[in-house]
This record gives structure tokens, sequence and C-alpha cells, in this order.
């Protein structure tokens, strides 16, 4: 995994295959690729690596009711982790080191590689999660009561969550271990290590050794947007279901709204007598809050509810929940939507709910839209994508110079090839044949040429044996001419490469005019 | 294709147009002349730069070259402009100057209205503006134009090939006639073939600074703006058989030719009543009085004579003047200068003072410098102290104004490592893989990469993204990049030189460039004045210096004790660290198989470690029979007198130029143009024919076959690194100034080294190694006792009676402002009594102070690395920018920190001192790190360099050792040299091409290596050279790293260990 900082690629996690191949966490990219050619990479993600800690920390809940993420911090390599507050904990599963071992064993087996430090101090086990598995065989280190000091005392000073800076200017006075500060931080020589050194030291070091208390917060649980609806006994009607939705719909976005926030996916399920439940999922665009939108979204797909025997209950739930941006409104006359738009975001907001309504009708992969690609070769100067909300905020790519004779509005996905006779060497056709019908050309105007993208030709190849071989570039054109027929038809027709004396030349029809 | 058409292309951008144009010049020049057009008009974006390059390769082509400039007005439209005489010439250059003066490096600011100085006489090809829409206001801008610049103007219309092309024409066909324009056919080249289109896109997207992948509209459409037949062209002109017409009818009428630029030397100032000839003569025969006060020799006398009545003949006098009052003024404020080159066959200059090698003592070759047969200007190149220089060029522009000296200009070109750079950019490449890449080139090679370097750098060969990369940087190398000033090419006119070439501001302040190379000026034989900087000279000036303070004794180049055996005889061992020009490797190995006893084997020492006579095989003959292993005999008898010196061997450069005249019957002017034809224009595909006519001439006059080939080939060496003998002989002068301070006064040397750094091959920690080992007591870095630069100190206990200070400028990231401010400071009030005082009085930030801690400089104080920085941490000083409070009232001075308990730090082990001291200092006066290793080598089998003087020829031994140097000459196939060294020896590796392919990262990246090799010895000692024959390296510098004890067994899997800098060996690489 890597990510990039600035121009460089830097390695920021590697599995053990990649290891014993030398790779290192810290190393460029580059250097890596160099030492293990056939190493798989792939962009580190570390929004998703918190949200991945998180649910860990949720899933240690079975073995402390307190537990929290420790986010990565880019200062201080390795910081990233889980704490548990084991107080009262370790007796349930026989003491604390049948608890660390769980704990790893655990982990283990849901294929992570785990190391657990535990201590009377968060600081202290912090610091032997990290490094003190060095100092003994096993996946986890345990300070015993009042050992703290002890403990520490062979770590490194790094493992006070320093920071660079502090470490390197502690390293080259020769403190390294924590054990070499133990003389400093007591008696009148503390007040000499406190000159010379920021606060934080001298709090991180009283921290590990309990000599003041440092709090650790569990994480928080996100305030949940879930409504519910019994109903005092089973319906089958239609518009019962759809008057409960709309209520639900209304009380959640009066919360939603309430708390500034909005969510991109929608659930609402529908319990009915024999314990069956049907869920209808409804995903957006951009996040929503609002009431009228959301409940006609959820009017297109209420139908595919079947009522059975009856249903009795309902919920609601938002998910992919995030803050509302706060968006400026015009003032004046334009702010009843009448007047022009000046702002193009004012389109795409415009444009987001018509894709969320047809992604609800179609599907999300079945809504596309085309885009200008800045390319020379007609059939690459657009491209097809799917549609979403954030391409519609894209600014839109550049438009083909305005030169040369104009393109069909039709071209044709594949150019249909053509039989045609022309004046050498670049004369437009006299008369052509496509799809079985001969075609005499009136007027024709051209060649444009244009040359074929020279990258994605046939021929490039490197090999270490031999200088690489361009492919032959001079013949790799077409020039097109915009024809019209005796019949009054108009076309766009290419012949492909040079005239050429020695072999007929290849025309093709790309597409027609209006 | 018919010889001959009638078409002329008028519109060709070269890629002296930087990423604009996909050609070189020559290749343009030679595709016109293939495709029959009787010239070729190339006009470049603002600058003539391109021109000269042009006008050769067009000379050797047989056809004209048009030369002009495409010039865009801010407010009018962009034309071509050719003038067709010499004033119309000068008239345009001088306003490219006007234009390039007033705007940044390599950029040019016109407006319509400078044009107007252009003048009469000028071809202006206007084009057309894209759209129709703006055709009036284009018809506007000429009317204006044309009242003010009365000259012959047409319209320009080129091919759009858009498919509107047909009807673009009659547009412009209708525009022409609105405004008055005959319209002209061009098609506005870029490319000589269509086989450059992928060049000319990735030189777009480096322009535009995006991948290609994004250049979208950016690129162009087709590759058709090649140059086309005239065939082609009236095919495209169908209907308009004028405009093709016009073109030939245009290239007749512009008769002008850079061979018309008649070079006028400046006017020196000469003594009323006197004209420069006569003064010359006065100044020369004084000189030679002065030269030889015990009568001057006949033998110079007569030279004399001789070269004033040549100079005479050829009006150089005014040049020779120039160039000794250049000299005059150098010496006047002390300056050492030297010249060198040929001008040291040349009596004159000797007498003048600008050179040094006495014609009484060496036979001097005038015609190899100055000769009536061949038409070229005399080149004098002079040496000045590096550090000086400066104030010599300041001194030639306030004397002939800006206006009338110019530096020459460099064209940097793309070299492998820029061209993968940018190339691998363009393409798409992450910055890493592009980093990745170049990082496997190897110096400033120009040979490009090839698909293994692309594999080494981890980049996947079954993309044909990365065959591009390889193939389109290799087509991209040697195109020009942008002009750089050349390193002292002066040139000088009598009239203003923006009449001569345009001139534009250089990167450095207060210089000014013209905008051709000493290429182009000698094409065009334009006189310049070479004033070079040369390291060794300011290190000679300190030597004196230092010998003067320190030694009472006051000698001056001309003065040093001369023919001194013991300085031989210490050369004759390779014993040559530091000594000028013999120091690299191949010169110590050559050191001890030559043997010099004589000045004149200097001479021969510093020629024949060059790729002329290596190349042409002629070392090891002359070896032998100088060992007296092989009788001295002679090609022939009418080759004694050329070889009659050098043992029938030819080693210099006018030896391989006589052996074509005399031996194969060249005149001598075909002579020289073969040397030319090998060392400048390398393109014009020549050289050919001069071998057939010398290997054939030798062989037909009863030469073998062999020796021909081989001083041919030898001529091919000379070509780009030629050694003349008198340029060997003045380098030979400083060879044995400096190797004489070297073994009288390794003190003087050693500090005058290190203070004239950087220069020569060494790193300080090996001058330092050196001058220990001859005895010279070094003493480490300190604030109470160090000076800025190294010093000596009278030290009874060593045998010079002096002992080398380091000085400060030895700690690595100290600015020379803190430093003075140190000295300063102690020089006012005395040594400093501790560290508090010292940071009070010097002012230094704690930044400067933490460096100066690191660095151990406080050993006088008492203060150890680690007490200097816990102290200065404890120091309320300001931040590093603020200057330090005043504590109290000065001279109370009491530190803040007297009553605080005294904290004991751990100790550095002996490992990390040594570490610290090569971090902070770049070497080492306590030990050396191999030494510290020595255990940890010895158990994993290395043994000491020192081992290599014991074992056998041919046995294979492992040793291990810091890199110092890498080295590849040009002339030895592609063999590495290395040098390597431990504790007790510097060991000598051979690296071959193909060990070198496998090895490549160990040896370009290994800080401290180890290797398995064979070794090769020659001699016997202590002459003997030994070689160790790489078969396998390893690159070891982890083990170096954990000299500080940092590296423990957990390093690297440890996430939050202290990642320290790693300890770097100064190693110097050349190529």
């Amino acid at each position: 995994m890597w990510i990039g900082s600035g121009n460089r690629l830097a390695v920021v996690a590697a599995n053990h295959a990649a290891e014993a191949a030398g790779v290192r966490v810290g190393q460029s990219l580059a250097d890596a690729r160099a030492l293990c050619p056939a190493l798989v990479t792939k962009p580190a993600d570390g929004a998703a690596d918190a949200r991945a800690l998180t649910r860990l920390a949720a899933w240690c809940r079975r073995f402390s009711p307190w537990t929290a993420a420790v986010p990565a911090d880019p200062e201080i390599p390795g910081e990233a982790g889980l704490w548990l507050e084991v107080t009262g904990c370790a007796h349930l599963v026989g003491g604390e080191a049948a608890l660390a071992a769980t704990i790893t064993r655990a982990f283990a087996r849901a294929g992570f590689s785990a190391r657990a430090g535990l201590a009377g101090t968060p600081g202290a086990a912090h610091a032997l999660a990290r490094f003190g598995a060095q100092f003994t065989d096993q996946d986890h280190a345990i300070a015993p009561p009042g050992g703290e000091a002890e403990a520490l005392s062979p770590l490194p000073v790094a493992a006070l969550r320093l920071g660079a800076n502090l470490c390197e200017g502690l390293d080259a006075l020769g403190l390294r271990r924590i054990g070499d500060l133990y003389p400093l931080i007591r008696g009148p020589k503390r007040a000499v290590l406190a000159r010379r050194f920021p606060s934080l030291l001298l709090e991180r070091v009283d921290a590990a050794l309990g000599r003041h208390f440092e709090p650790i917060s569990p994480d928080r649980e996100r305030p949940r947007f879930a409504t519910r609806l019994t109903l005092p006994e089973p319906s089958r009607a239609e518009a019962v279901i759809e008057r409960a939705c709309e209520r639900l719909v209304g009380e959640l976005a009066t919360r939603l709204a309430a708390h500034g926030i909005g969510a991109q996916r929608f659930v609402f399920t529908a319990f009915d007598t024999v314990g069956r439940s049907q869920r209808i999922v409804i995903g957006t665009a951009r996040p929503l809050a609002a009431a009228k939108p959301l409940a006609r979204l959820f009017a297109l797909k209420l139908g595919g509810i079947d009522p059975g025997p009856g249903i009795d209950g309902f919920a609601l739930e938002a998910f992919e929940t995030q803050p509302l941006p706060l968006r400026q409104r015009p003032l004046g006359p334009e702010a009843d939507g009448d007047g022009p738009r000046q702002d193009p975001r004012d389109d795409a907001a415009a444009l987001a709910p018509l894709i969320d309504r047809l992604h609800g009708r179609l599907g999300r992969k079945r809504v596309g839209r085309i885009a200008l690609h800045p390319n020379h070769l007609p059939e690459r100067a657009q491209a097809f994508t799917t549609a979403d909300a954030a391409e519609a905020e894209r600014p839109p790519a550049p438009a083909p110079p305005e030169t040369g004779p104009g393109r069909p509005v039709r071209l044709f996905p594949k150019p249909e090839p053509v039989d045609a006779m022309a004046e050498v060497p670049d004369g437009p056709p006299v008369w052509f044949r496509w799809r079985g019908t001969r075609h005499r050309v009136a007027r024709a105007l051209g060649p444009e040429r244009i040359a074929l993208d020279w990258w994605t030709l046939p021929g490039w190849q490197a090999n270490p044996a031999a200088p690489a071989q361009p492919p032959a570039l001079g013949t790799a054109i077409r020039d097109y001419y915009r024809v019209e027929t005796e019949a009054g038809t108009r076309f766009w027709i290419y012949r492909a490469g040079l005239h050429r004396a020695d072999a007929p030349a290849h025309w093709y029809l790309h597409g027609i005019f209006p | 294709m018919t010889p001959s058409c009638d078409y002329v292309e008028l519109a060709v951008t070269s890629n002296f147009s930087f990423l604009r144009g996909a050609s070189h010049p020559h290749e343009l020049v030679d595709r016109a002349a293939e495709l029959g057009m009787a010239a070729i008009g190339i006009a470049d974006r603002a600058t003539l730069a391109g021109v000269v390059r042009g006008h050769v390769a067009a000379k050797a082509a047989g056809i004209r070259l048009l030369t002009g400039a495409r010039l865009a007005p801010e407010d009018g439209p962009e034309m071509i402009v050719y003038p067709r005489d010499r004033a119309a010439y000068g008239r345009l250059a001088r306003v490219l100057t006007l234009g390039k003066r007033r705007a940044e490096k390599a950029e040019c600011r016109l407006d319509l209205a400078d044009l107007a100085g252009l003048g009469a006489a000028q071809t202006v090809l206007l084009l057309p503006p894209e759209n129709p829409i703006d055709d009036e206001l284009f018809i506007n801008k000429f009317n204006e134009l044309k009242s003010f610049l009365e000259t012959e103007y047409y319209l320009a219309a080129a091919p759009s090939y858009d498919g509107l092309w047909p009807r673009r024409l009659e547009r412009l066909a209708g525009l022409g006639h609105r405004a008055g324009l005959a319209v002209v056919a061009v098609n506005d080249v870029r490319l000589h073939t269509p086989e450059r289109r992928p060049l000319l896109d990735v030189l777009t997207c480096i322009r535009k600074k995006i991948p290609l992948a994004q250049a979208g509209y950016a690129r162009a459409a087709h590759g058709e703006h090649h140059l086309k037949s005239g065939a082609e062209m009236a095919r495209l002109f169908q209907g308009f058989p004028e405009a093709i017409a016009r073109t030939a009818e245009i290239a007749a009428r512009i008769g002008f030719s850079l061979d018309e630029l008649a070079y006028e030397y400046p006017l020196e100032p000469v003594r009323a009543g006197l004209s420069a000839d006569s003064t010359l003569a006065r100044l020369a025969l004084k000189g030679a009085k002065a030269r030889y006060p015990g009568g001057v020799p006949e033998k110079v006398r007569t030279a004399l004579a001789h070269e004033l009545r040549v100079i005479r003949e050829l009006s150089y006098a005014p040049y020779f003047l120039t160039v000794d009052d250049i000299v005059r003024f150098a010496r006047s404020r002390g300056i050492l200068c030297q010249g060198r080159g040929s001008a040291a066959n040349s009596a004159v200059c000797y007498c003048l003072g600008i050179t040094a090698v006495d014609p009484a003592l060496s036979d001097l070759l005038f015609e190899r410098f100055v000769s009536a047969a061949r038409d070229e200007p005399p080149d004098i190149d002079v040496d000045f102290e590096h550090e000086r220089r400066e104030e010599v060029i300041q001194y030639i522009y306030d004397k002939y104004g800006r206006d009338r000296a110019g530096l020459a200009a460099t064209v940097i070109r793309y070299r492998t490592r820029s061209a993968v750079r940018e190339v691998g950019k363009a393409m798409g490449l992450s910055e890493d893989s592009v980093a990745a890449l170049s990082k496997t080139v190897w110096g400033r090679s120009s040979r490009g990469i090839d698909a293994g370097q692309a594999q080494e750098a981890g980049l996947d060969l079954r993309d044909p993204t990365v065959a591009q990369v390889v193939t389109l940087s290799r087509e991209l190398i040697g195109f020009p990049r942008h002009l750089s000033q050349h390193v002292g090419g002066f040139v000088i006119t009598k009239g203003p030189l923006s009449e001569l070439v345009p001139i534009e501001n250089a990167a450095m302040e207060d210089r000014t460039v013209i905008e051709w190379d000493k290429d182009d000026l000698d094409a065009l034989g334009i006189l310049k004045i070479d004033v070079l900087a040369l390291g060794m000279l300011s290190c000679l000036r300190r030597c004196f210096a230092l010998l003067a303070d320190h030694y009472g004794r006051v000698l001056t180049l001309a003065t040093q004790p001369a023919e001194d055996a013991r300085v031989y005889e210490m050369l004759s061992r390779g014993d040559s660290i530091g000594v000028f020009q013999v120091e690299s490797r191949a010169q110590m190995s050559m050191l001890p198989r030559l043997k010099p006893r004589l000045f004149y084997d200097l001479v021969v020492e510093v020629a024949i470690v060059r790729p002329g006579p290596i190349q042409g095989d002629m070392v090891h003959p002359y070896l032998r029979r100088r060992a007296g292993q092989e009788p001295v005999s002679f090609p022939s008898e009418e080759l004694a007198g050329v070889l009659g010196k050098t043992l029938g061997v030819p080693l210099f450069q006018e030896q391989a130029m006589k052996i074509a005249i005399v031996a194969a019957g060249f005149s001598p002017t075909e002579a020289d143009a073969l040397r030319r034809a090998m060392a400048t224009f390398k393109h014009t595909g020549t050289i050919h024919t001069f071998r057939e006519k010398m290997v054939g001439g030798m062989v037909a006059r009863g030469y073998e076959r062999d020796f021909a080939e081989r001083c041919f080939k030898q001529i091919e060496g000379f070509g780009t690194y030629g050694f003349p003998e008198s340029h060997a002989a003045s380098f030979a002068l400083l060879v044995y100034a400096s190797a004489w301070f070297k073994f009288h006064y390794p003190g003087v040397f050693a500090a005058a080294l290190l203070n004239s750094q950087p220069m020569g091959f060494y790193a300080p920690a090996q001058i330092v190694r050196d001058a220990r080992e001859h005895g010279v007591r070094i003493r480490p870095v300190d604030v109470n006792a160090s000076d800025w630069e190294a010093t000596l100190e009278s030290d009874a206990a060593s045998a010079a009676g002096q002992a080398l200070r380091l000085g400060l400028n030895q700690v690595k990231g100290l600015g020379q402002t803190d430093g003075d401010a140190v000295v300063a400071a102690r020089t006012l009030d005395g040594p400093f009594y501790d560290i508090a005082d010292m940071a009070r009085r010097s002012g230094l930030g704690r930044g400067a102070l933490a460096r100066l801690a690191r660095a151990d400089a406080f050993g006088t104080l008492g203060l150890s690395r680690r007490d200097a920085l816990w102290l200065l941490r404890g120091l309320e000083l300001g931040s590093e920018t603020t200057p330090l409070p005043l504590f109290d009232a000065a001279g109370n001075g009491g530190p803040k920190f007297d009553a605080e308990p005294e904290v004991t730090l751990p100790a550095l082990l002996p490992g990390e001192s040594v570490a610290e001291d090569y971090r902070t200092l770049s070497l080492s006066l306590r030990a050396h790190p191999a030494a510290l290793l020595r255990a940890t080598l010895a158990a994993r089998g290395f043994a000491p360099c020192s081992s290599l003087a014991g074992v056998t020829e041919g046995a294979r031994v492992d040793i291990a050792g810091l890199a110092l140097v890498r080295q590849r000459p040009g002339s030895a196939s592609g063999v590495i040299f290395m040098t390597i060294e431990d504790e007790n020896a510097v060991a000598n590796l051979v690296v071959w091409p193909r060990t070198f392919e496998r090895y490549r990262k160990q040896v370009l990246g290994a800080r401290l290596v180890g290797v398995r090799g064979r070794v090769q010895k020659e001699g016997r000692a202590p002459y003997q050279v030994i070689h160790l024959v790489a078969e396998r390296l390893i690159d070891l510098s982890p083990l170096l790293d954990s000299l500080d004890g940092a590296a423990g067994p957990n390093h690297g899997k440890n996430p939050g260990a202290v990642p320290r800098t790693p300890i770097t060996v100064p190693s110097r690489d050349f190529h």
C-alpha cells in the first residue's frame, strides 16, 4: 500500500511476503518496485483505514465495554491502534496474560496480526503495544502493577509519542531510551530538563509512569437516524403503506434537518405479521434531508411491497450521513428561480434530483452521460460515463477547436467499410458503395487529415535485449471528406492511410450529416 | 525526386525554437537538399541561435541557407524576416537584442513600432490571422507597419489540412489582394519527416507542462508540417502556381550569407603615434628582456621576428594587445593567471607573460596557433584563479561596454537524464518512476536508456509507454534545451556587438550572453578570448601566500626551484593526491609506469592519459620503448622528425596532424579540417571520406595499415579531447608547481587545497588523510582556534614546525557570515571562555551554534558534543533569526545556567563519534569507520585493502571500503574505475561493463562497499600498480549506519525508531 506525498509515492504498509523481498515502510514506491518487480501495489485509503479501525474498536467491545480507536498520525509512525480499558475485565478470562492472549488470538483468527500492551497507564500500554514486543517472544507485553517504569526503561523515547523533532533532539544528546530520562525527571534536575524541552516531554513521561492521569475517551456512538411506526392492527391497504412511509419520512427529515445532517442512503422496511420484512433502498446522488423529494423517491417504489397477510410495522433508517453543505442563496429577483442562473453549480444542483430519479427507476449503472473528451480522433472525442452528481459539477471539457468542416451529429460506433473510387492521391471519392447501395458523389469537401493516436498503435515494444522500435507513423492517418451524394444525403467518409500505388485504398463511412 | 525544383520552403522552425520545432537545423537542411530545394529558410522564434548550424550544414549539403527569424510583436501579426544584405542583418540582430535585453532571460518582447529599426532590405513574410474575423485588423496593422518600415512584404499561406484548405486559400488570396500583398506558399515546417510527430507532441506537452493524456487539442491533429517536395506543394496550391514560383524568386533575391560577417578586432589603445603592430613589437621585446635577463637566446629572437611578421600580415596585433591588457589587469590585482592551449606555442605570448612555456626550451609550432594558410583566428585561452575570475570579467565589461563585449553561449542540450525525466513526465509516468529511471543513468550520459534500465527502475516492459519513453527520450537527446553562458569565452568587437549577433540577458545578474556558442564562432571565424577559471591557480596562490606567511619564503610560479629530483621521485611512486591533473586514478597508475624524471616527462604524462593516445593504442608502445623493452624506431625516415621527441610514438595532437600531412599527403588545411570534423559538427558525415583518404594515403606510401588505422583512431580521439603539446606543457608547469608544494610543504599544500574546495578529485577527508600520511599534524575545528579557512599553527612537535588547523568552513551547513562572526568576535576581545560567552559575543543563532556543537567545535572549552548541545538548549537565546539579546552588561556576562545541577549525559560510543564527525565535517580525525568495523568485516570474510600488496597476481580477494571516487572515462569503453578506502590503504577497482550491469545499484549507490575480485599487478614495488577486477559487489552501507548503535537488530521493524541522517561519504563521480 502506498500514499503519495508531494512528488513522492511512499510505501505505507507491506505484507510479510513483500517484507521478505526487502520492501520497507517508508521506502519510495519506485525503490520497492525495483527490489521486487512482481510487487502488487495499491494506493492506501486513509479514510477507509480509519473506518476499519473504528469498526474494530466496536468489535472489541466483546472484551471490554470501553474501547476507542487511535487514528493514524502522519507525525508519529505506527500511531494507529486500539484502546481497551480492561479494568475489571481480566478476571473474566483468567487474568491479564490470558486476556491479552485471547485478544491477539481473536485478531489472528480474523486475519490481523496484533500486538498487545497492558499496563496501569494508557501511556505505558501504548508504548508496550508498539515497542514492547521486541523484548519478549510473545505478541503481548504486560507491565505488572507499579512496574511501568521498569517496563518502559529499555524502550526508545519514540514510544512516548513525541514526534520526530523532539526525538531527534533527545537522540543528539544520547537520551535514547525512556530510562535515560529517569534521572532527569525528579528533583532539581527536572527543572533543568523542563527548560530544555517542550512541556510535552515531561507530560508524556509522567502520564506513562502514572504520575499524572491521562484520560482516554471511548468512541462516541454516532447519532442514529431511524424512525419506527407500529400499526394498531395489520393492514393490506396500499394507502396505509403510503401514508406510513410519508409520516416516517417527515419525522426523519425533521430530525436530520435539526442536526444539519443529510443522508445518501435510506432504507424503508415493512414488517408483516408472519415475521417477514421487505426493504426498499433509496440512494441519492448528494446528501438529502428534505422530506418532499425523499417521499417522491419512495413513492416510485412502494408499489413493490407485497402486503401479504398484512403489515403491522414500518421502519425508516438513514445511512451514509454527513453534514449538509450550506449554500448561499442568491439575493434579488433571481432568488425565485425565474431569473438567469449565474452559478453553474445551480445547473448541477438541478440535475442531481433528476439523476436520482433516473437512478431510482433504472438502477445506478444504467444512467450514463456523454462527456466531451479532448482528442482529435472523432470516436475518441467523447466518452460515455455513468452519471453521478459529482460528474454534473465537473467543469465541461474543452470543445474541439472550431476549424474544419464540422462533424456529423450521427457518428457510427464502428466506421463501416465502403468500396469507393477516388482520384489519387487525395481526391474525394467519385462514387462509393455502402450497404449494397451505390452512391454518386455530387459535392465534396476535404480532406481533413487526422493522424491516429501514435501511442496506441501496435509496434511499440520494449525488449531488454533490443532497442525499442517505433511503428511506422507517416501513414497512420485518415483523410476525412464531407460528401453529398446526388440523392442529397451527406456522409462523412474517410480513406485510411495515404494513397499507395501498389495497394487499393480502404474507405470507411464514419457518420451521417442531417 | 528531381535534382532541383522551383519550390523553396521559407517558413521553417527548427528545434532552436525551444520545444516548438522537432528537428535539428542540419536534419532540415539535409532533407531540403534531398528534396531538391536550392535553398531553405530557417526562421526560429526571435532568435538566430540555430542559424550557424544550419549555415554549416547547408554549405556541406550544397544548398543555400536563408538566415532569418520569426518575430511576434505584441500588438501585431507574426512575421518571418529575412535580411537581404549585411547591413539589414545587423539591424535584425539589433532589434532582437533590443527585445531580449528588456525581457526576461530567453524571452523577447517587441512592439510593432520597434520594427522600424529593421530598416530597408528586409524580406518580410506576414503570417495571416487564423480567423477571417481578424482580417481587417490585420490589414490595418500591416498598413501601420508599412508606414514606418518600407521594405518587401508577402503574405505567407500555409496549407491547413483541415478539410477547408481550398476555401482558406481563396480567402487568403482575397486578403492578399485587399492588402496589396503577394501570396507565397509555405508549409510552416516543424518536422523534417512525419516520423517526428510523436516527439513534437511530447515537446508540446513539455512546453505546456501537461501529460500527453491530457494534451487534447493542444497537440496538432496531424504531422503534416514536415518538409514537402515542390511537386506536393504545387499540388496543394493548385490554381496558384505563382505562390510556388514566388518562393524561389524570393530566395534568389535574398543575397545575404553568414559568410559575409567580416569580423573586426577591437581597437586597442596604442601609444600615440604608434600602430598596433609596433606597440605589440615593443611590448614583446620589452617582455623578452625581462624573461631572459641574461640575454634573449637567438632561437627566441628569430621566433619573435617570425611571429610578429605573421601577426602583422594577418592584422592580429589588436587581438594580442587585448589579451595582454586583460592579463596585465589581472597581474596588477595579484590574480594568478596562465595561458593554456595552442597559445603556448607562441614566443610572443610567452614574452608578453600570457603563457609560461619557455620557447627556448621547447619546439614551438607557431603555425598550430596562427597560420597564414589557415583562415581562422587565433584562440588564446587564459586560466585565472577560479575565485577571482569574476573581477576579470567585470573589468572587460567595464572597459569595452556591454555593447561591444559579450560572453559566448553554451547550448545546453538534453542529455539522457533530462530527456528521460521530461519525456517520462510527459508520457504520464509517476514522479517516482521517472526519478527511479533517471537514477539508473550514469553521470551526464548522452546515450539514452535501454529497456534493461527501465526494467531495473521497476517499470513494466509489457507497457508500450515504457518503449515510447525509451525511444522518444533517445530522440530528444541532443536537442537544444536552453542557452547558458559559456564558462568564459568573450567576444569583443570594434563596432556594436549587437549588429553581429543578438545579445540576451544571462541568468546571472550583470551578465549578457550572445546567442552563439563556441563552435558557431569558430565556424564563422570570430575571435574570442577564453577567460577561464582554474581552481588549481587559486590553490597555488594560497600556497605561495601561506609559504610567505609561515615560512618567510617568497616565491612565484616563475621562481619556484625547478627540476627537483625528489619531487619527481614522489610522483613516480604514484603519490599524487591533490596534484594538478595527475591525481586521477588513470594518471596515478600511469605515473609509476612512466616514472617521470624531467619536466618533459610531465608533459608526456599529462598528454598520454587522454582518449587520443589510448584509442590510438599508443600508450603501451611508448611505455615499452621508454622502459627499453623495445627499440625506438620510426615508421619512416620522414616521420623521424615528427616523432623524435616521443620515441617514435605519436602522443600529441600536432603529431597526429603532422602524420596526416607528412605521411598521408594532406595539406595543413585539410589536416585541420579533419580535426575539426571530428571535434565540432559531428553530423556532417564526412569522416568516412577523411578516413579513406588518410589510411589509404598512408598505405599507398608504404606504411603498415595497422599503424595507419591507429593514427586515424588517435585523431578521432583527439577530436574532442585533444591535448596539443603546448597545452600539455602549460598544464605540466602546474603539475610540477603543485607537486613541489606537496613534497616540500605538505601542510601548506593541504591547507591551500582545503580552502580551494571544491576542486580536484578528492574530498577533504582524503586530502586530510593524505596530509597525515605525509607527516602533517591535523588539529580539529574549534571555535577558539579555527579561522573560516584552514590555517597553519606553529607546532613544535611536528617535523615541519607547523600543524594544520581545520577551518570553520569544514562545518556542514555553517554560513560564512556566521563563521566570520565567530572569528571577528574572538579577534576583537580574545578567546571565548565558555559557551554562553561565545554565543553572546558572536551573536550566532541557535541553529548555527547547534551546528558548531554537533561538529564538536567546543573542544577547547572542555565541552563534548553532547555537553555543548545540552548547555545550548539551556541558553536563553532568541529564535534562530533574532539576534541574541544581551544578557547583562557586557563584561559581566554571567551565564544563566551557572546554578544548574550538573547532568551527566551518556557518553558517545567511539562509533557514534566517528559517525557524527562524518555527518557534520565529512571527515573524522578520530578513526576511520572501517577501523571500527574491522572485526565485523573480518567476520564476514573481508580482508583489509592493504592485503592486496601481499597476494599474488590472479588471486581472488574479498575487501571492503568506503567508496571515494567512481569514474567512467570516455576512452575506456564503459569500464568503471572505482577507488575505495579503508583505515590503512586505498584500493583501486576495475568494474567491467558486464559486472556493472549486474551490480549497477551497488556500484552507484553503496557508500561502504564489499568486493570480491581478482588481483592484477603491474610493475614492481614501489612503482607497482595494483588493481582489483571486481566480480561481485555488496552494498555494506547498513554496516556504516550501524556505527551509531542506532541500527540495532530491530531497526526497521521498529516503527518509531528515530530515523537518522545516513552517514554520507563524500564520494566524487566523474565520467
